[in-house]
């Protein structure tokens, strides 16, 4: 079950980030945890030798845990 | 349009320098007459340049948080909002446009974050001042001992420094630097010698009276889909800055002598260098044609070092 924050966010960042004032704190720790995890992947992908083709900016918030999958 | 670090009795003659006067002067001449004194400059916003004032105001804005007491999370938020609100264009009621892949607003964004989480566990502390006050966004000035032989006004030197930060015992200054290129120790010894940095070691001596030990780079590679950093330290001797200061003295008087002739004359060596002049195109032309380009294809602003930051 999604919870009350994910629920009241936007599915990608590119949304997240396109809007502005921000609306509360909670969007701006969504843009923030997905950076966070963004930077995982990409730390991953750098130790297993690949490079990141796929913009983090085009990956839902679904894909990085912090909303629910459609 | 008139300049507040420039004399009044030769007013040609700069008096308050910062490192990008300096370093204009330092390039070419010509460069310095067409930037610095008669403040061309080109008709777009100079991406690179924006971008590395919103990363150093989001980073800074983080820095002031947690010397007021803000937690980790607190001051990264701050930052976010910062970085955020400063690249909303109200005019238009949309995000900026950089029209640029590597600098642009999503990528600002996750290079903060980036930033603080890669340094989240930062061994630099932030020096207290004096008065009490966290060594942050620091503006410097100082009259230096040389003047003017012709109008006996002294020449000053100033600018800003991102931070002082206490690491393995020594003082150091903390500076950012962002690049599209890959950051990693050779982009770092691109700073030794370094114009801009050895005046901010010899400024913060003299102005903070914190004996600095060199500069700590912080480099950040904006790619399009990652971020990449790579820290360096540039340790600068008495002697170092002693020569450099003594440069300085050179330079100042050069500054005269250009104003004096109301000459400045081309280097030409320097026209391809960094990607190319921006004036590269003026100055291949005839002497004669030259007034109507410049006027066409660039504006005006004022560059002057006592009013603005610009020392990116």
């Amino acid at each position: 079950m999604a919870d009350p924050l994910s629920e009241a966010l936007p599915s990608s960042i590119d949304e997240l980030m396109s809007t502005y004032p921000i609306p509360n704190d909670d969007w701006l720790r969504a843009i923030v945890q997905a950076e966070r995890a963004a930077r995982e992947l990409w730390a991953k992908d750098e130790a297993d030798g690949k490079r990141r083709a796929t913009r983090v900016t085009g990956i839902t918030l679904a894909e990085l845990g912090l909303a629910p999958k459609p | 349009m008139s300049n507040s670090s420039f004399s009044t009795k030769l007013p040609n003659l700069q008096l308050a320098w910062d490192s990008t006067s300096l370093g204009a002067l330092k390039t070419c001449p010509r460069y310095y007459q067409l930037s610095i004194i008669e403040g061309y400059t080109g008709r777009t916003t100079n991406v690179h340049l924006a971008f590395g004032q919103h990363y150093h105001k989001a980073l800074e804005r983080y820095d002031h948080a947690r010397c007021e007491g803000a937690t980790f999370e607190e001051a990264q938020l701050e930052a976010v909002n910062q970085a955020l609100s400063d690249t909303w264009d109200a005019a238009r009621n949309r995000p900026w446009d950089s029209e640029h892949p590597n600098k642009n607003r999503m990528t600002l964004v996750r290079s903060v974050v980036w930033y603080l989480e890669e340094f989240r566990n930062d061994p630099i502390e932030t020096v207290k001042l004096k008065s009490g006050k966290p060594a942050v966004e620091l503006s410097f000035r100082w009259a230096t001992d040389y003047s003017s032989l012709g109008t006996g006004e002294s020449f000053l030197y100033c600018g800003h420094l991102d931070r002082l930060g206490q690491f393995q015992g020594g003082t150091y200054v903390c500076d950012r630097k962002t690049s599209r290129h890959l950051v990693d120790q050779r982009f770092i010894d691109g700073f030794s010698p370094s114009n801009q940095f050895a005046g901010y070691c010899l400024s913060a001596n003299l102005t903070f009276s914190v004996p600095v030990k060199g500069i700590i780079v912080d480099g950040a590679q904006i790619a399009v889909t990652f971020t990449r950093f790579h820290r360096g330290l540039i340790e600068y001797s008495t002697s170092q800055l002693e020569e450099w200061y003594k440069g300085l003295g050179f330079w100042f008087a050069q500054a005269e002598f250009f104003a004096r002739q109301a000459y400045w004359p081309m280097n030409e060596m320097s026209c391809n260098n960094y990607g190319g002049c921006p004036f590269k195109g003026i100055c291949s032309l005839p002497p004669e044609q030259r007034q109507q380009w410049l006027e066409n294809s660039f504006t005006k602003r004022t560059w002057d070092p006592l009013q603005v930051r610009g020392d990116i």
